[in-house]
């Protein structure tokens, strides 16, 4: 699967975490859901994206599967209309 | 508001309201019309258009004794109700939401109430959702300082205020879902006579189990959009919505949140606000 971020109405980063305007709904995104909103400009494969927050957040709590969170992270993400994944 | 105008062939009259700067012409006819337009005048005392103005958009109305009639009218969109107060109310609201579609993408417009110091000019404004307790704000706390809106707060890019001091729209007891439109001037409230600017933006949070006196919590600028930006309208159709807003917010020091039992309770936080009342 990969991850491609949507274009917002507006946004507002402060402290990494960030506020977006989508149609007329706001979203707050966590730190960890900003870097990886921020990490698909472009088609981006999940296994890459995995790589990137485990740099940037550590490994995941044990009994996490990494690959599997960021799956879930993205598919709350594309619901909320801030990435398409194929 | 200018006078009525001469009546024309189909028995229409209209008369200009200004809804902070839009002048909304309202149409009134039916049988009973003049029964509306002997209202209008005085509900809408501190929203009086300038002579000679011209409606930018139209309300229409009907006011008729023939239950076919207005329930035609209101099927066709316009303003009709059986029961006059049960009009006015829903005139005023066609009147706001006019207003607010005419100025989309404009300015910032926020479901606030807003209250103002008559010295300085300097405004809060109190954001909640219809039914929590603005109307109540305005109406203990505003007689001796300018009372700006119960509704809807318009606030440009440098912070200026546009005034709409319409009517209040008042509960007719405390549970019902009933309002009467009411003339500020009878709640003992007056129009700004100058610049309002907006000094501070405040969050509404009426809790009937509050106790003690009113608590105040500051914002974070990422939770005070969240909150803020249900209660704006049109905010998309601006250019850099969030930022704005954002800016807004830093520049007033932050966005509080007031939980609070009793509007009389607040008193004392509007007093650091915007100044005591003279």
């Amino acid at each position: 699967m990969r991850a491609r971020y949507l274009p917002a109405v507006d946004r507002v980063d402060r402290d990494g975490e960030a506020v977006l305007l989508v149609d007329r709904e706001v979203v707050r995104l966590s730190a960890l859901a900003t870097t990886l909103l921020d990490s698909c400009p472009d088609w981006t494969p999940v296994s890459e994206l995995v790589d990137v927050l485990l740099a940037a957040y550590g490994p995941t709590p044990e009994g996490v599967d990494p690959a599997a969170a960021t799956d879930a992270a993205l598919r709350t993400l594309a619901a909320q209309g801030l990435v398409e994944l194929d | 508001m200018r006078p009525v105008t001469a009546a024309e062939p189909e028995s229409c009259h209209s008369t200009v309201v200004d809804a902070f700067g839009v002048h909304v012409e309202v149409r009134v006819r039916g049988d009973r019309a003049a029964e509306v337009l002997d209202r209008l005048p005085l509900l809408w005392e501190f929203c009086a258009a300038p002579a000679g103005a011209t409606g930018e958009v139209t309300a229409e109305v009907v006011f008729d004794s023939d239950p076919q009639a207005w329930a035609q009218a209101d099927a066709d969109g316009a303003v009709a109700r059986p029961d006059l107060e049960d009009l006015l109310q829903v005139l005023t609201q066609r009147i706001t939401l006019c207003a607010i579609d005419s100025r989309a993408g404009e300015c910032l417009m926020l479901h606030a109430a807003c209250i103002a110091d008559p010295v300085t000019g300097a405004a809060a404004a109190f954001v909640a959702p219809g039914g929590t307790g603005k109307t109540t704000l305005v109406s203990t706390l505003g007689p001796g300082r300018w009372y700006v809106t119960d509704e809807t707060t318009v606030v440009l890019d440098d912070r200026t205020v546009v005034p709409y001091p319409k009517p209040l729209s008042v509960r007719r007891t405390p549970d019902s879902l009933f309002k009467n439109e009411t003339p500020p001037s009878a709640v003992g409230l007056t129009a700004p006579g100058d610049r309002v600017h907006l000094a501070a933006l405040c969050l509404l949070n009426r809790d009937p189990h509050h106790q003690g006196a009113p608590t105040v919590e500051a914002l974070p600028t990422l939770d005070a959009l969240v909150a803020l930006v249900p209660q704006t309208s049109h905010l998309p159709e601006m250019a850099r919505p969030l930022q704005r807003l954002a800016a807004l917010c830093e520049s007033l020091g932050g966005v509080h949140r007031i939980t609070y039992r009793e509007s009389a309770d607040v008193a004392g936080l509007l007093d650091e606000l915007v100044g005591e009342t003279s």
